[in-house]
Order: structure tokens, then sequence, then C-alpha cells
């Protein structure tokens, strides 16, 4: 593994992950698609993007870019999460010499811890209107800062365990990405457990599923991808992140998307290795 | 040459709206979005002209839109209605260019069961329709009414051409099928094999007054904004094919042989291929086979029976 | 010989060296038995399992932590240093990376098949936190209630089946009956050879010797206020249990609590757990609460409507908010058919999704049991029962290492433990491949 050389994780032709030519946009608003499979959680490549879309640099993954001087940012950080708590990504963080606890732009929005007790309470159709106010309430009139990156985790959740239907989600999410300049979605997608399109019964949460995402990816710039070797289990090897283009193109912009693949390595203390495939 | 010549020239008046086509149908798909062949499209036609982009999916507003309305959250009905209002509005003030080109940037959103009369409430004298649909969503299955048509075949009977857009992949780095298996089950995209490029594939299937419809293949440049009629595999891929739908359904005896007779038909061994196999590729040569009772003296360069 | 043995085992027991770096869980039947080897335990103790993880850091940032980590049965994880419960059974505990389950993690066992070898890891499970809570520790070898057992979707039935501790072979307890006899004069001997507070210590001998468990109950005393050394917190922490035996006494009331499924609703039995466990930590704030759900969605115990992923999604969400809410009390183990909710499906995969650890019990089928049966015939104790597979492990899974094992390991339910070792394909002809199987797990 010596001689292979270790490589900075890039998304486009400007050598950024999420780049300036995005958040200095003022009219155009971007969406990426982080989907993984069971067994590679996005955990480092997520702490490391929402370091860079906070002070520039991402240490983990990237050698090249650089901290912002005198504690500056780049843009507010929305993370909204199903799956954590915030402890879960301010211990995260640590790795990435941030406490994000203490930082005025981050701001994490607790869409898990109460999911179900208090946010989606009603049992049946109420549950839309229930989502979309939580929405309302929690990110749409939360989100001021023009010059904002959206995190959004395991949103297929509300498609697997209530009756919101695709077409609802997606309307509340594009609500999220017109007010900020970059939207992460962040979805497990493993085939055939939580998509397979050949699937068509609309009450099916695996239809529900891939008709999300599906449409989802009609509406991207650019889709990262993790999973684990197709060959197995290596020891020296965690998985597989491509890069690829999405759908739409970085309109407004000259950014392109650098399709690469590359294969990681996450050790047990949490440091990332990518090398070329 | 001259089939070629007009089939460009119908597809180029097609895309500058110039043929009268009240419903152009967009079959796209993730490999291939329509959003290069729209914005081709709003190239040719003129700057004057209104457009109304009824957008279920796309968030920033096209810069050629004149009117963007976001129909994620709207019934048909108020879909309809605010149709109405900006294409009517628009007579008076450009009476050179009456009509209005109306954008519907996914169909797949609009309810099976309300498509139908979706379209035709869109439909009217002085509006152009065109509707984008994505081949790989998948579609809810009818639970009630299990007779009623799919989505597809009912924008299929009632658009009046309807484009197929195929990426002109890189075959060298993949074929349509890993493609198929990786991008339309899997999700996946395939990196590095020009997929939603400037350049790619249309498959224009018009229909005449008649009804009767036209099959025409070409490839389209958007950023030099130039069209070629694609002939390439049309002749040598799909000539097996041809010939088998040829066959297909011309009598009632089934004159066709399908997937596993067709490989019952290849593993059948021809008489003489044996034979020849185990005499080696030299068919016809002759083949010394050296037996143990024969004399054989290396070191005597005459020997050698050949 | 077996007289001078029978000596050996009185005085053994202060005379053995505590080895911090040493199995836990091990020295539980080796420690009562000292310079024999269990037949049935190829490796010696102490191979394997504490090479791998760093050093444990001592000293835990969180006041909570250092707390918790005063509690008999919680030892900071070898990986994570976080502090760690033991699941009962010390090889699944290093399958877990662990040592053992991070308290506020989750833990689902997926079981192929119609057999029910998951409810014997619930019930070892369920087993060790009334075990634990039974232990006296400290400097005044103090007995309090600190550990607490939930278990959902059955009735006091299902406690009075869990296994009690192992005794040893039936050689050793017939030494240890001896032994028992011989009590009266030699251990008072004992007694005052080792501490002065011998007398009122009589009673935990008689038990606490036999089980190994009095290594250091007297001298740990010393260093365990200020800060849980581990030779102190590791002593209590795993215990080795004998599915043939029942936990004696039953646990009583104030041991394991019963929440009942009564309906199709998931919200009566979600604030039912929540009300005993702000209860429980009222007594204790560093009670460790197991919370278990055997047989999960089980069509004999759960009603149809429960399966639903409108019910049963938000369910385990909300369980693991719970999870989330209480990070230094709670941990919860579960059970499920896979038969019944097969692995493709999109269930089972949310499922997995919502839990920390998920591991998966494939047992062999017939064909493949009779190999095994054939090529171990001399050697029954190595004949195993069944695959396992890991799908996730706690805390690694979620910071995104790819944890999945497929078939690397295999268990073997035998009336001392739910063993698990590193599998290799038998070979058909017994002369010398059968070393491939004894090899105890190695990370």
């Amino acid at each position: 593994m010596s001689s292979v050389q270790v490589q900075d994780l890039i998304f486009h032709n400007d050598h950024s992950l999420v780049s300036d030519a995005v958040l200095n946009q003022d009219s155009q608003s971007y969406l990426s698609i982080i989907s993984h499979e069971q067994g590679t959680s996005p955990s480092w490549l997520l702490n490391s993007l929402v370091e860079n879309s906070l002070v520039g640099s991402s240490n983990l993954v990237n050698s090249e870019l650089k901290r912002l001087p005198n504690g500056k940012h780049r843009s507010h950080v929305y993370f909204i999460s199903f799956l954590h708590p915030l402890e879960y990504y301010s211990s995260g963080c640590v790795k990435n010499g941030l406490d994000i606890t203490k930082m005025e732009n981050f701001t994490f929005v607790d869409a898990f811890s109460k999911l179900f007790t208090e946010v989606l309470t009603d049992d049946g159709r109420d549950q839309e209107i229930q989502l979309k106010s939580f929405f309302k309430e929690k990110i749409s009139s939360v989100v001021t800062d023009p010059k904002s990156t959206v995190f959004v985790e395991f949103p297929e959740i509300l498609l697997t365990s209530t009756s919101i239907t695709s077409n609802v989600l997606l309307s509340e999410l594009n609500k999220i990405n017109k007010i900020c300049r970059q939207l992460f979605i962040i979805c497990g997608q493993d085939y055939p457990q939580s998509i397979d399109l050949s699937v068509t019964n609309p009450g099916d949460s695996i239809f529900k599923v891939s008709d999300f995402l599906a449409k989802l990816y009609h509406k991207s710039q650019l889709n990262i991808n993790l999973m684990p070797l197709p060959t197995g289990r290596a020891k020296d090897i965690t998985g597989c992140i491509t890069i690829s283009k999405g759908t739409v193109p970085y309109i407004g912009t000259n950014l392109q998307v650098v399709e690469r693949e590359y294969i990681y390595l996450v050790s047990k203390d949490g440091n990332v290795k990518l090398f070329f495939r | 040459m001259s089939t070629n010549q007009s089939s460009t020239i119908l597809l180029t008046r097609l895309l500058s709206l110039k043929e009268n086509s009240p419903f152009l149908l967009v079959i796209d798909s993730l490999a291939q979005t329509s959003f290069h062949f729209l914005n081709e499209i709003i190239s040719r036609i003129s700057s004057n002209t209104k457009v109304i982009y009824l957008s279920f999916e796309t968030t920033n507003r096209p810069a050629y839109a004149t009117e963007f309305i976001e129909c994620l959250d709207l019934t048909t009905a108020k879909i309809l209605e605010l149709v109405k209002i900006h294409s009517t509005s628009s007579q008076p003030s450009s009476l050179a260019n009456p009509k209005t080109f109306v954008i519907i940037d996914s169909l797949n959103y609009v309810s099976n069961l309300e498509l139908s009369s979706f379209i035709t409430g869109c439909i009217s004298p002085n509006v152009c329709l065109l509707g984008c649909f994505h081949s790989n969503i998948p579609e809810p299955q009818q639970l009630i009414n299990t007779n009623y048509p799919s989505s597809l075949s009912i924008l299929s009977f009632i658009a009046s051409s309807i484009f197929e857009i195929d990426p002109l992949y890189d075959e060298r780095k993949i074929d349509e099928e890993t493609l198929e298996n990786s991008l339309s089950t899997k999700l996946k995209f395939p990196i590095n094999c020009n997929l939603n490029s400037e350049v790619f594939k249309v498959t224009l299937k018009n229909r005449r007054k008649s009804g009767r419809s036209l099959t025409f293949r070409y490839i389209l440049n958007t950023s030099s904004h130039t069209i070629e009629v694609y002939t390439k595999s049309t002749s040598e891929q799909n000539q097996e094919e041809d010939e088998e739908e040829l066959l297909k359904d011309l009598t009632t005896f089934n004159l066709t042989t399908n997937s596993k007779q067709k490989i019952a038909r290849e593993q059948v061994d021809l008489p003489f291929m044996q034979a020849q196999e185990a005499l080696g590729s030299a068919g016809g040569a002759i083949v010394y086979e050296f037996e143990k009772d024969d004399d054989y003296d290396e070191d005597d360069p005459y020997e050698d029976p050949f | 010989m077996s007289f001078r043995k029978r000596s050996d085992i009185i005085g053994a027991p202060p005379a053995v060296p505590r080895n911090p770096g040493m199995v836990p869980g091990r020295p539980v039947g080796a420690g009562a038995v000292p310079g024999r080897i269990i037949p049935s335990r190829p490796v010696a103790p102490g191979t394997g399992v504490a090479r791998t993880g760093p050093v444990r850091t001592s000293s835990p940032s969180q006041s909570q932590t250092v707390e918790i980590l005063q509690h008999p049965g919680v030892r900071p994880s070898l990986i994570s240093s976080s502090p760690t419960i033991s699941t009962g059974s010390s090889d699944l505990d290093s399958i877990l990376l662990h040592q053992g389950l991070p308290l506020g993690a989750s833990l689902l066992v997926e079981e192929a098949g119609t057999t029910d070898f998951a409810s014997i890891i619930l019930r070892v499970f369920a087993s060790q936190g009334v075990i634990h809570n039974r232990v006296e520790y400290g400097p005044q070898n103090k007995r309090e209630f600190n550990s607490h057992v939930i278990v959902v979707g059955f009735q006091s039935q299902w406690a009075n089946e869990l296994p009690g501790l192992y005794k040893g072979s039936s050689r050793d307890q017939k030494k240890a009956n001896i032994a028992a006899n011989e009590k009266k004069i030699s251990v008072s001997n004992l007694n005052d050879s080792r501490s002065p507070v011998s007398g009122a210590n009589d009673k935990e001998m008689k038990i606490a010797w036999r089980y190994g468990l009095n290594k250091k109950a007297n001298d740990s005393g010393e260093n365990a206020p200020s800060a849980p050394s581990e030779s102190s917190s590791a002593e209590h922490y795993t215990h080795q249990f004998d599915i043939t035996q029942r936990l004696t006494p039953a646990p009583a009331s104030q041991e394991v609590s019963f929440v009942s499924i009564t309906s199709h609703q998931y919200k009566p039995i979600l604030s039912q757990i929540q009300s005993i466990i702000t209860g429980q930590l009222k007594q204790n704030s560093n009670k460790v609460i197991r919370l278990v759900i055997p047989n999960l969605l089980n069509p004999s115990t759960y009603p149809p409507q429960f399966s639903q992923s409108a019910t049963i999604i938000p369910f385990v969400h909300c369980l693991r908010a719970l999870l989330r809410k209480y990070p230094r009390n709670l941990v919860l183990i579960s059970s499920i058919s896979l038969d019944l909710f097969p692995k493709e499906t999109n269930l089972t995969y949310n499922l997995e999704t919502l839990y920390d650890a998920v591991i998966q019990l494939q047992p062999f089928n017939q064909e493949m049991s009779q190999l095994i049966e054939k090529a171990y015939k001399n050697e029954p104790a190595k004949v195993s029962h069944g695959l396992v597979h890991i799908r996730k492990i706690p805390h690694l899974s979620e910071r995104g290492l790819m944890m999945i094992h497929d078939g690397e390991y295999a268990f073997r339910n035998g009336k001392k433990k739910f063993q698990i070792e590193e599998w290799g394909i038998p070979v058909e002809d017994d002369s010398k491949d059968e070393a491939q199987t004894t090899k105890n797990i190695e990370f």
C-alpha cells in the first residue's frame, strides 16, 4: 500500500469540495446526493464537508484546502438529522479540529430525538401537515444566512415509517434547497433492500424510497456514492467512493464535476486515506 | 440522401416549433435528461415567445422562463387554471408570435389517472405543450382500476411527436447492459461515460395527421446546434431485430424465436465440427501425430516428415 | 494427586496474580480451578482478546463517565474507552470488539431458521444484569441495586428461565463439595492470614471462591474509591453461565420488570419503558438498565399491526432516541427471526440501520451439521452449530468503518457457555486439521 499515492478528495474542476463558485452564487441553488450502503457510513465525509463549508479546510481528506484565517467562515451550516443527535456530529468533528457546538455558524436541527414523540405524533394523514410545519418552523424560518449549506441526513425514514409520500418530501426539501446555496441529502441506497425500481406497489416503502431517489437524481448537480468493495471485504480498504456528475449542470458557473472513483480506508482512529482506483 | 435531408428538416422545424405539433413528448432517463434538449429548443425559437415553465422538480428558475410556476404543491385543477390565465394574457401583447410554449419539466409527478385530462387541459390552439417524462422512475401500480393504461402508454398515445433521448455513451467503457444495470436498477452513475452530455441521440417518432407515425434517429449536438442523422448502428444492430420484428405477429403462426429457442439453436452442434476440432484448427491439412513405433531421428535434418 | 489439588483449590485464589491484561470472563472458570485447563476450552485463556485494542485511557473526561465506571459491571471499551457492559458471553463480548456492548448502544441478534439460539444470548444478557445486581463490591462490600432488566413482550415466566452461574464441570463441582467440607478449617485460616475483616466475609467466601469472584474483593478496597482501577472493575465484569441451571434465587421484581404488548400501539409500551427507566434512575442514577426485547415482532406475541412499518420503525426509532437520551445507563438487545422477516426486506434493513450492532446467527443445515459431526466425531466439543455473521459494530460502523464480516465466525451452544470461534471449514480426513476451528478469536 505504501507505493500507492494518497490522494486528495476533490469534487470539482477548481479542486474544491464545496466550491466558492457555489457559495458565492446569488440566484442559483444546488443539490448533491450522498448515497451509501450498509457498511459504508459516510460519517467521515460529512464531517469533512461540514468542516469545508464552515472554515474552508478539510483536514482528513484534502491537504490542499486551507482554513480561512482569523476565524472567518465560508458559509452557515445547517445540519438536519433524522438519525443521530448533535453529540454524534460534535464528537465526530473534534477530529476535524472543530467544536461545532460553540460555533455561531453551525446550527443543528434535531429531527431525531423527538421525531415520533413530538414532531410526528399523529399516526394518520396529519403527519403530512405536522412535517410541513416542522420544516417551516425549524428550517425555513431559521435559515436566514443567504450563504448557507444545508445537510439532511436520513430523510427516507419519513417515507418508510409514515404515510408521507415522496412528492411531499421532495417538495419540502425543494423549499429548503431554494433558500440555501448548497443542499446535501444523505440517503441509504442498498439494492434491493431499500431501493428497487421494479417495485410498483405505491404502499411499499421500497417503492417510495426508489421513487424519491430517482426523482432526486433528476435534480442534482453532484452525486457521491459510497459502497463496500464489490469484491468483498478487504483488510486495508474500507470501500469505494464514486464522484459523478448529476443530471443538471452547475448553471451560472463554469464549475464542472470531476468524475472520479477512489478507494478509501478509514482507520479505527478516524483517519482517512484515499487512493485512485 | 434526400430522405436524410427531409428528416433533418423535420427535426429542425419541430425544434423551432414551426411544425404543427401541439404536444411534444420527451422521454428521457437519468443517463441523458432533457436538460440540453430543452435548451436547444429555446435557442431555436424566437426570443419573444412566451414560455410558461411548469416546475415539478426544477429548483432554479431557468433564465428563459417567462412564467415559472411551482406545481409540486398545487392540484392539477389549479395548475390548469394558472396555465390558462398566463397563456391567454400573452395573446394581445405579441400578436406576431401568438403561440405560448408550455414546458412541463416532469410528467412523472402527475398521477396516472389525472394525466389524460391534465394534458388535454393544457393544450389549446395557441399553446404548444412540451412534456418530459422520465423513463427511469417507477410508476405506481393502480390498485383500484387495474385496467387503466400506464402513464407512458397514455402519453405516447396522445403525443403528436415523441422524442426519445439517449446518451451517446462511450461504448469502449461501458455496454448497454452494464449501464442499465448500474443506473436503472441500482441508481449508480457510472463515471466518464459521456452521460448527460451536450451531444446525444434523439429518436423521433412523428405522427402525421392520419395518425401514422414515422421514426427517425439523429445525433443532436447542442453546443454547435447541429443535427446529424444517426445511421451507424441502425443498419447493423437492428437488422436482426428488424427481421424478428417483421416476422412477429405477421401471421397466426409463430414465426419468431424466443431467446430460449435462440440459445438452443446456437448450441446445436453441426456435423463435422467436432471432427475438425479433434484434428486441430487446420482443417484439411495433414497432421502428423508421433506414435511410439515411429522411427524418428532427431539429429537428421531430413528426417522431418513434413 | 487429587488430594494435593484439593488443597490447592482453597489456597489458590489469593495466590493467583491478577493480571489486568488477562481475558475477562475467562478467569471465572479458570480461577475456580487454577492450574487446570478445562477440556472444552482448547486454548489457554489470555490469548487473542487483549492483544489489539489500544491502551485504555484511564481518565475519561466526563464526570458522569467516571461515575458509571464505578459500577462493577462497567468497564471502558477496549477501542473507544466509552463505558461498556458485558453481554454475559465473553466470546460475544470479544467479537463486538469493545469487550462488550457500550452503554447507550443497541444490539440486534438476527437468526435464520426456526431454532432459537438467539434467546440464549438474550437470556444470558439478562442474567448478567441480575448477577451484577447481586454482586457485593466496593470498599464495604456493599450490595446495591445497580442493575435492572426490562423485558418487553414477556411475562415473569421468561425471567424464571434465566440461566444460572456456571459452577464448573461436574468433576469440579464434586471437588467443590469436598472443599466446602474442608472449608471450616481452611477458609478461616485463610481469612485470618489475608484480611482483617474476616468474619463478615464468611458468607461471601462461601459462594465467591467457587465462582472465582473474590479474588480481589478484599484488596481492591485500596484503590476502588478514588479511581476505578481495571482490576477491581473487571472482576465482576462478566460471568460464565450454565444454560442447564436456573438462576437462583429467581429474579425479584426489583431486578426485572416486564412490559407486555397489550395493543397494536407502540406508544403505551414506550411510555411504560420510559417510566421504568425514570423510576430506576431515581433510585440510583448509576444504574445500568438492560432493555431486552426477545423475538421482536414474533406473531405469537405481537399483533399483526405491529409489524407495519408505520408502527415498528417509529417504535425502534424511539428506542434509539431513548438510548441516546440515557447514553450512560441504557442498553438494548433484541432478537428477530429472519425466517419471518427476511434480510432482503425493507423492514429488516431499516431495523439494521437503527440498531448500533447487528449480528446474524445462521445455524447449519442438516447436511452441513452431519459433515461437521463426521469431521469431529472424536471431538464432539468442536462441533459448531452455525455461523455468526457480523453486520454492525457499535461506534465503528457508524463512523464509516466497514465492519461486515460474513462467515468468519461460528457459534456453538454448549452447556457451559455460548461459544463463538473463528470459523474454519472442517476437513473430512481428521488427521491434523482439527486445529482450524479451535483457534480462538483474534483480531
